[in-house]
């Protein structure tokens, strides 16, 4: 499967992917301590995570800091 | 450390009616997504949806990136939204989760509206919740509607239809333990109109704790309406419903804000009672 997505930063990277067919509120929808998905039963930590775009509060940016403070 | 630094600090999600609002064409960077919505739309500043750590980068600098929203052509109309409603803030929330719900991002131009400051918090922070919208348009009402052409759009009818669906999503109980009013935090206007429609009413439930969410200036503006609300709940400041753990003593909410009814059930773990204030208000009095 190919996906095209906004390129913010270069890198390479290889893993399990989760994809979600809706867009995603990293507020309220990621666990920023555990990396857990309470849309879906998974776990983001260590895969990668393709969503058709963000929604929601601009607090999940303090979100995604929390998942590299906590290495997930 | 901040206000050593000379920064004004408030802890209020409508920063937009304090003494800091910045100018028509200028270039900011906001986060708060129902706030840098508004900023955008009804004043006609510029600014991308910031997270906290992007915003306060650009406030150390005094620079932001110069791509997206801060670019004219970026900031044209994408889809026509014809709808009618009525004028209350319940409605214009609501309408603001269904065109959230049907078209997601995008900058709708909206036909058939007139909001006044409180419909446009309600309005862009339903919208930035449910859906990614960061600027809209207001025929007759926003600053840069009449700027783009836009005889070349598609249009969308948001009927009865569709916002009954959108008040079917967020609504998914009939029993509360709190309700909680002001997500966007209320302003002097929302303060008064409260007041006077509880004024000379009993709260009659018990059983259901009321909180009005502010900031703290509107509340020392407001000491009379204070009064009257603080007979029925308390009146909080800067600090809000979606903030607060509240499900270490609540299991379902009432609310009347499209915002709180997307996060309530997802940050807070509440079943959630969306409804308009007076509704509302009829389950305690």
């Amino acid at each position: 499967m190919r996906f095209e997505g906004r390129m913010i930063s270069i890198g390479k990277a290889s893993g399990y992917v989760i994809k979600l067919s809706k867009p995603l509120s990293f507020l309220g929808e990621v666990d920023g301590c555990t990396g857990d998905l309470n849309i879906i039963h998974d776990n983001i930590a260590n895969k990668i995570l393709v969503f058709p775009r963000g929604k929601g509060s601009t607090v999940g940016s303090f979100v995604m800091y929390n998942l590299m403070i906590h290495k997930k | 450390m901040y206000e050593s630094m000379g920064v004004r600090t408030t802890c209020s999600c409508i920063p937009y009616t304090g003494p800091n609002v910045p100018n028509f064409g200028e270039h900011v960077a906001w986060s708060e997504s129902s706030a840098l919505s508004f900023v955008n739309s009804f004043i006609g500043a510029r600014t991308n949806r910031e997270g906290g750590p992007g915003a306060l980068a650009a406030a150390i600098i005094g620079k932001t990136a110069n791509y997206g929203l801060h670019i004219t052509k970026n900031r044209k109309p994408t889809v026509i939204i014809n709808a009618e409603i009525d004028e209350s803030i319940f409605s214009y929330s609501l309408l603001g989760q269904a065109v959230g719900m049907t078209i997601g991002d995008g900058i709708p131009y909206f036909c058939g509206i007139s909001p006044g400051l409180e419909e446009a918090k309600a309005i862009s922070a339903s919208m930035a919740a449910s859906g990614s919208i960061a600027l809209y348009h207001v025929e007759g009402i926003t600053p840069e509607a009449s700027k783009y052409d836009i005889s070349d759009l598609e249009t969308i009818y948001i009927s009865k239809d569709d916002l009954d669906v959108a008040y079917d999503k967020l609504n998914n109980t009939d029993n509360v333990q709190l309700i909680a009013i002001g997500c966007p935090h209320l302003t002097e206007k929302e303060m008064h109109q409260i007041s006077h429609f509880l004024k000379g009413k009993k709260k009659v439930n018990k059983d259901v704790e009321i909180w009005f969410c502010t900031s703290n200036d509107v509340r020392k503006k407001c000491e009379e309406d204070v009064r009257i609300m603080e007979q029925f709940g308390r009146v909080l400041t800067d600090t809000c419903m979606v903030v607060t753990p509240i499900e270490e003593s609540f299991h379902s909410t009432g609310t009347n804000s499209a915002k709180a009814g997307n996060y309530l059930p997802t940050l807070c773990s509440q079943k959630v009672m969306f409804n308009d204030l007076i509704k509302l208000m009829e389950v305690v009095i």
